[in-house]
């Protein structure tokens, strides 16, 4: 009888499972663009600048990350200065440039941890600090993976030469603490 | 806003939701996504959150974001699939393969309160122009009291069940008609319809307890309520009542269900006590008609034999659906005897001698009618030199009868194979799609087939070209049972020969007149018990 109950009474979330996973004769798979919906329902990432409301220096959250995705080409006249233009964005995702966009992101971010997907840290915060020292010690960027290379080399370089420029206190500075800040330099 | 307070609340001690989100997150949402929601969605995300009651989801806050209830998910993926659509179409619920439940906030009512609700096809990207519900609050109010009464035919369901397993099934008795009986109807693994039943001998209707229906997507839209309701009908038939149908206050509080009503409404039968919770016996009879599908020349023939007293029309629908005769072999009886009341009803026994004689003429004439009809609607695929017998593979073709000369039409959208030719003819040309085929049923007794055949032929050829018209000839054929073949070798040769020269198809069906003869016999007695 509870399997009478379950048939009757299916929920069209567990009818569209079934749909999915169901190998049945008789019962279709979702196709086209109604399993693109469901594959996109399912997805981890969520894009945070895809809506009209542009979302300040991060473009996509999940539950285990929030990344700024980054793409500069790096031709042969180009590497030094685009290189420079991704450590200035590695800086700007920390809050260590353009304050006023950072203070935007990590608000909105609190605003919203109740509706997005968001790291365990970033939903169970209490105050916007505690957003803001997540994305200064946890945000990753993406770039392409053929860069990845290239901008933490540059990243090292820079930090060795000027910690201030990423508010971190030249006494402190350790060859670990440098490794894990270019770590979060990921392939998109 | 009252109505919306009410359900909420209701929703609430229910415990059908996750509970409701500060108005903060209802404004970043809205921020978010910038789109500006109707004040009864605000209200419902702000006490509720989102909805999950059995079959009834509607997406919202307060789930955790990975949720397939979250309402910030699905707009991102309705977004990304559909980026062009309506800026303000908000996705509140999916309710089945492609298709979506969409607040359209683009078209807010004047005080913001309330927004339409629309159907939106995942699959071809299009809005259907109708609104399911010009606003949140009634679609809400429809679903929930929908899945009020599901619950509480579920539950009512469960007890009717348990109690018929308990005292019937293990003990390995029959329940009569006057016991309430659950039944279950499944296609494979899916639910169409639950219903429980008794006859009520104090009123001489049919009693409903549990009335439930399902739409299921692979099927057409409706055919859980048309099954369910072709069951009430039968049943109230079998069980020897009026014919009224009565609803217990357990079916939506004493109503007839809104499924039933909606599939009256759309085959035109109005149920007039519906709020009581009846459906009187005038209206079960159009409604058992109409659901039975005959073509409406045979339904007004089927009607004015009512109107005459010969034909109960609830008799032959119950044939029908019963599995005795085929709506096609329905039209040779009606159109083609004097009393069909007779055969439907198996009344003739083999002692009333030459009415039984001419109940089984027109009976056997039927039946063999209705193997032609079968053979020319199979199709006939070959894997190699293996036959493939593949489920549902037929022709559409429309079946028609002709009185006159007692004769079949068929007509089909596709070249039809003429079945049953005589093979030393060589190949038989196929009718091409869309000509006609008549084709006059003549099951005669073997020893009166040679003395009728030239006439037989001279109205098949009257028939011919009476049908022919400019430019669309009509083929024309006579279908003899297989005792045509125990005929002399000479003798058929001849008859096959005169055919030819006439240009008429002579169809030999496989069957001889004894063993059309029994099958007659079996329909008449089955007719004769099929009413408790």
């Amino acid at each position: 009888m509870d399997e009478l109950m379950r048939l009757a009474g299916w929920s069209h979330w567990n009818l569209m499972t079934r749909y999915l996973t169901s190998a049945r004769v008789g019962v279709p798979q979702a196709t086209g663009k109604f399993a693109e919906y469901i594959a996109l329902m399912n997805q981890p990432a969520f894009d945070l600048n895809f809506h009209s409301h542009n979302f300040p220096i991060f473009d996509s959250i999940s539950t285990t990350r929030i990344c700024s995705i980054k793409t500069h080409s790096v031709g042969i006249q180009e590497t030094e200065v685009n290189v420079n233009a991704y450590a200035a964005d590695f800086r700007e995702m920390i809050g260590a440039r353009e304050p006023t966009k950072f203070e935007t992101a990590a608000q909105s971010l609190f605003a919203a941890r109740h509706i997005l997907p968001v790291p365990p840290m970033v939903r169970e915060a209490t105050s916007v600090d505690t957003v803001r020292t997540f994305l200064a010690q946890q945000a990753q960027m993406q770039v392409p993976a053929e860069h990845v290379g290239l901008v933490q080399n540059a990243l090292r370089h820079s930090i060795t030469r000027d910690p201030g420029l990423y508010n971190l206190p030249p006494a402190q500075l350790s060859p670990g603490m440098i490794a894990a800040i270019v770590a979060r330099v990921v392939p998109i | 806003m009252q109505a919306l307070d009410g359900l909420l609340d209701y929703l609430v001690t229910q415990r059908a939701c996750p509970g409701g989100v500060p108005s903060g997150d209802v404004a970043v949402l809205e921020r978010l996504f910038a789109v500006r929601l109707p004040e009864s969605y605000r209200q419902f995300l702000q006490r509720c959150g989102a909805l999950t009651a059995g079959a009834l989801e509607i997406h919202g806050l307060g789930v955790p974001s990975d949720s397939p209830l979250s309402v910030a998910r699905a707009l991102q993926a309705f977004r990304h699939l559909y980026p062009t659509a309506a800026p303000g179409l908000v996705p509140i619920r999916l309710a089945g393969p492609g298709a979506l439940h969409c607040l359209d906030c683009t078209h807010l009512s004047t005080d913001g309160a309330e927004a339409p609700v629309i159907l939106f096809n995942l699959n071809n990207g299009t809005s259907q122009p109708a609104p399911i519900s010009l606003g949140f609050t009634a679609y809400l109010q429809a679903y929930v009291h929908e899945w009020y009464h599901r619950e509480v035919g579920l539950r009512l369901m469960d007890t009717h069940a348990r109690r018929f397993d308990s005292e019937y099934l293990r003990a390995g008795k029959l329940a009569r008609n006057h016991i309430w009986r659950p039944y279950r109807f499944c296609v494979q693994d899916v639910v169409l319809g639950l219903v429980v039943v008794r006859h009520s001998l104090a009123d001489n209707c049919l009693e409903v307890d549990v009335c439930l229906t399902s739409d299921v997507p692979e099927y057409e839209p409706g055919s859980g309520a048309r099954m369910t309701a072709t069951f009430l009908l039968s049943e109230a038939y079998k069980c020897g009542g009026s014919m009224e149908i009565r609803f217990s206050r357990n079916v939506e509080g004493g109503t007839v269900p809104a499924t039933l009503g909606r599939l009256a409404q759309g085959f035109g039968v109005e149920l007039r006590h519906r709020s009581d919770g009846r459906i009187v016996p005038s209206e079960a009879r159009q409604l058992f008609l109409a659901l039975t599908g005959f073509a409406p020349d045979l339904h007004a023939k089927i009607m004015a034999l009512r109107t005459a007293g010969k034909l109960s029309p609830e008799r032959v629908c119950y044939s029908v659906h019963h599995g005795i005769w085929m709506r096609s072999e329905v039209e040779s009886l009606v159109f083609g005897s004097l009393w069909p009341e007779t055969i439907f009803a198996g009344e003739v026994v083999p002692e009333q001698r030459l009415l039984y004689h001419q109940a089984i003429l027109h009976t056997r004439s039927a039946i063999l009618g209705g193997l032609l009809d079968r053979t020319l609607a199979k199709r006939h695929r070959l894997a190699g030199d293996v036959a493939l017998d593949l489920e549902d593979d037929t022709r559409r073709v429309a079946i028609g009868f002709d009185a006159e000369y007692y004769a079949k039409i068929y007509r089909c959208d596709e070249d039809l194979p003429v079945p049953w030719l005589d093979d030393s003819a060589g190949a038989q040309e196929a009718v091409q799609a869309g000509q006609p085929l008549h084709v006059l049923l003549r099951a005669r007794d073997p020893a009166a087939i040679v003395p009728h055949f030239a006439q037989d032929l001279a109205v098949a050829t009257q028939m011919s070209a009476a049908a022919r018209s400019p430019g669309a000839p009509a083929r024309a054929g006579l279908v003899v049972p297989r005792d045509f073949e125990d005929l002399p070798a000479g003798e058929m040769t001849r008859l096959r020969t005169s055919a030819r020269a006439r240009g008429i198809d002579l169809l030999v069906c496989p069957e001889t007149v004894a063993t059309l003869d029994s099958e007659a016999s079996r329909r008449l007695s089955s007719s004769r018990i099929i009413r408790q």
